[in-house]
């Protein structure tokens, strides 16, 4: 990828001169595809499906979505539908048997074609380019869990096609053509709704990629409406030819394509902390029938994926409030990278402080931590904090932090020797610069912690096919550990009461798939 | 694509852009300053031929140097740009250098820029390195009043506010080294200053122009209270995200890549903000090509209400 002079100079004269042509086509045998698997879906969401149709959903769900917006082939083996015309479904409870049945059915007259109804297109755009001695440079624009299939296809056909999801298109160059398949809003997240979806790809038009952009669309894909792509009101795209059908029978609302689980979230129970007063906590509900509680108050903090212009970064909301659903959460998996940070942070403190410093800091710690869980268990704790100057929320709030394994200790001198006095403690406000040693240690811990899961993630973009479906990845972050990148569902408004050693935590809900 | 040897319509286009807005006044507190946002396919090199546009117009007057009163001027003493303080001369229409007691300025012709208070004690520039001086002192009239020419410059800097310095900075050394034809040779002067410190906040008044992040001013009121001519977003990202008080009297380009998921935000904003009436003449000078598209507000010059982003109490964090 070039980012100079040349590249600035055909972007600027691609968005100026951009052509525009739709062509809609047909394809009645995937057309009888999605009726199917349509009323596959509606009776396993009415009844409790076995195990192995749920898992046959979930492939079909992804065959769905690669075919709709790739020019991939049927029978294209990473899809799996050969294998699913001979599943038996004697076992199935009848009414989903009959379902089952019809969509083997369609699926193997799917098969009998082993085309893409787009390959005639691009096989008819490299022929006149062939036919007129110039060699023209494509881009693409497929699902991102398509990109490897399409790289593989375009490979055996000698297309040379250069094979992009929606993310790596931002930085692409400009070609001579590009290539959309299926509906644009398909390429955008799962979870935007259609209005959002079209903001967000309206760049692929007023900002292209190409001097000429193609959208090629079939059954399974939105109504398509030019207008819906302006930059911004009263700039509208200027070259547009349209050919076939514009709108399908069938649309997919691809949020239900994702098996909703409870909406209720189970209770949270942790016999070692039971008698400490638990944390209200907000419910997010994740994908795959999870949880995750968090606090705007306590515990661990909600970092999330983002990107900033083309680069994926971590942020911390500030409030709950502000996470919405689509946002991908970066959790902890388990206590992996406890170690990590107990070792970066106690070399960091041998290396500027020296050893002694970094025991008298640990222990500093697990003195304060000790005498403030001791103090909780006293029924006496709050009035005592309150003697020392706490206001009841306060007091709450650092009996409670005591329990919390990322807690240190105030960052207030003065609080930190007000609980000391409280709780007995024979530490005084000096000690508190031990305290401030160590809590620089974890802060520059934890920052090379998040340059390392950074770089992990960079490195292998594996996960945003993952993410995609939608489901959780985990990333392996070298030295460190793992982490896990899940999708938020939904975010609860009422917050329930959750023990405070289990903020964070993924919890699987039990209750099993309504 | 060769690189054409004239620049192309774009690039006048944007060339055009800052050398009318960087006519706009400064507005003063409960003013209301004009944001001209524009929506590019990309948003590279752009700002650079926005920043020549700016630079090619003469500088606003400044003001008359008082005794007593810090300033940002052209030290002939120490042959740069730092911050000074006069005193008293016999000659009521002169001024001494507190520093440099031998050395005097007429106080109606000598450039010199207020600094706000808070602004850190001893700023000082460093001198233009030889190449510049040289260049500077090349341009048609300006042999020996270079260091004037350039001071006036330096004290109404354009400023562009956004993430990715460096790269920024590479780009401005692409087009100089690519297209340098496509630039005055005034402006070919101006940007090729490399001095590596127009990324310093510290370094504000001393440069003809500078390449800050959108968090600059956040703890910093003396800057946020500085006066540049014109200020550059390169995202509406960064917009929204610099303190509301950088600046703010000061007519703002923001550029919006419509690749760049902000630029919708931006999009949104603009749907509903109400579109402000730029200068008829304005209007019709600033029509851009096919491609480009511009909208305009207003945003009203509020009190400054303080550093933002506050340090919280942070827990070990993975």
């Amino acid at each position: 990828m070039s980012r100079d002079l040349n590249e600035t100079l055909r972007r600027f004269a691609a968005a100026e001169h951009s052509k525009l042509k739709y062509r809609g086509l047909q394809w009645p045998e995937f057309e009888a595809f999605l009726g199917s698997l349509q009323k596959l879906e509606r009776i396993c969401d009415e009844l409790t499906p076995p195990q192995i149709v749920d898992t046959w959903l979930a492939i079909l769900r992804f065959a769905r979505r690669i075919l709709r917006s790739s020019p991939t082939n049927p029978r294209y083996q990473a899809l799996q539908l050969a294998k699913f015309v001979d599943v038996d479904t004697t076992p199935f409870p009848p009414e989903i048997r009959a379902r089952f049945a019809d969509c083997q059915l369609s699926v193997t007259s799917l098969l009998l074609s082993d085309v893409h109804p787009t390959w005639d297109h691009i096989e008819s755009l490299l022929s006149a380019a062939n036919a007129s001695n110039k060699e023209i440079k494509i881009n693409t624009l497929v699902a991102k869990g398509a990109v490897p299939f399409v790289e593989e296809i375009s490979k055996e056909h000698g297309w040379k096609l250069t094979v992009l999801d929606l993310t790596a298109a931002k930085r692409a160059d400009v070609a001579d053509l590009a290539l959309i398949f299926g509906s644009p809003e398909l390429h955008t997240h799962w979870q935007d709704d259609f209005d959002t979806s079209s903001r967000k790809v309206a760049w692929l038009f007023n900002a292209p990629i190409a001097d000429e952009t193609h959208v090629l669309s079939w059954p399974g894909s939105f109504k398509f409406d030019a207008k819906r792509y302006t930059a911004w009101e009263g700039a509208p795209l200027q070259d547009v030819s349209l050919s076939g059908s514009t709108s399908f029978v069938i649309d997919v609302n691809r949020f239900t394509e994702i098996s909703s689980g409870s909406s209720t979230p189970p209770a949270i129970v942790d016999a070692s902390t039971g008698h400490i007063e638990p944390v209200q906590a907000t419910p997010i509900k994740l994908t795959d029938n999870t949880w995750v509680f968090l606090s705007n108050e306590v515990g661990p903090k909600a970092s999330y994926l983002d990107t900033d212009d083309f680069n994926v970064i971590e942020r911390v909301a500030k409030n709950l409030k502000d996470l919405t659903p689509g946002t991908v959460l970066i959790l902890r998996d388990g206590d992996t990278g406890r170690s990590f940070l107990e070792s970066e942070a106690a070399n960091w403190i041998d290396e500027k402080h020296g050893v002694s410093q970094r025991k008298k800091s640990v222990a500093v710690r697990n003195e304060f931590r000790s005498a403030v869980q001791e103090l909780g268990r006293d029924q006496f704790a709050i009035k005592r904090l309150k003697d020392q100057g706490l206001d009841e929320g306060q007091a709450r709030r650092r009996l409670r932090l005591a329990h919390d394994p990322l807690h240190i200790a105030p960052e207030d001198k003065t609080e930190f020797a007000a609980i000391c006095k409280a709780a007995n403690c024979t530490l005084t406000e000096e000690d508190a610069a031990h305290l401030v040693i160590l809590r620089t240690a974890y802060r520059q811990a934890g920052h090379r912690a998040r340059v390392r899961l950074l770089e992990a993630i960079e490195a292998d973009p594996s996960w945003q096919v993952t993410i995609e479906t939608p489901a959780q990845a985990r990333i392996a972050i070298p030295g460190v550990g793992s982490t896990i990148l899940a999708p938020i569902i939904a975010v609860l408004p009422n917050t329930v009461p959750v023990p405070i050693s289990r903020l964070g935590h993924i919890e699987k809900d039990k209750k099993g798939i309504t | 694509m060769p690189i054409p040897k004239n620049p192309p319509a774009w690039a006048n286009w944007f060339h055009e852009l800052g050398s009318q807005t960087a006519t706009i006044p400064f507005q003063e507190l409960s003013g209301e300053a004009q944001r001209i946002v524009v929506s590019v396919p990309t948003g590279q090199f752009t700002t650079w031929m926005v920043i020549a546009g700016a630079l090619s117009i003469e500088p606003p007057t400044l003001e008359i140097p008082q005794v007593d009163t810090s300033y940002a001027t052209w030290s002939p003493g120490d042959v740069k740009i730092n911050d000074c303080t006069f005193a008293p001369h016999t000659d009521p229409n002169r001024i001494v250098f507190v520093d440099h007691p031998g050395q005097s300025v007429l106080t109606d012709s000598w450039p010199v820029k207020a600094i706000p208070e808070g602004t850190p004690k001893n700023r000082s520039g460093a001198p233009p390195g030889p190449e510049l001086r040289d260049r500077l002192r090349g341009l048609p009239g300006l042999k020996n009043s270079w260091h004037l020419w350039y001071a006036r410059r330096c004290l109404s800097p354009v400023v562009i506010i956004g993430d990715g310095r460096e790269y920024l900075q590479n780009q401005r050394e692409e087009l100089l080294e690519k297209a340098p034809q496509w630039f005055t040779d005034e402006a070919r002067a101006l940007l090729s200053e490399d001095s590596k410190q127009t990324s310093n906040p510290e370094r504000m008044y001393f440069h003809p122009f500078m390449v800050l992040h959108a968090a600059v001013g956040d703890k910093k009121p003396w800057l946020r209270a500085m006066r540049p001519r014109l200020v550059i977003v390169t995202s509406w990202s960064s917009y929204t995200r610099k303190h509301q008080s950088l600046f703010a009297g000061a007519p703002h380009i923001v550029l919006t890549n419509r690749r760049v998921a902000s630029a919708i935000d931006a999009s949104s904003f603009l749907s509903i903000k109400e579109r402000s009436v730029l200068e008829p003449d304005l209007q019709m000078k600033l029509t851009p090509p096919h491609g480009v598209f511009l909208k305009s507000f207003r945003e009203r010059v509020l009190l400054d209400k303080g550093d933002i982003g506050g340090d919280e109490e942070m827990d070990i964090e993975l």
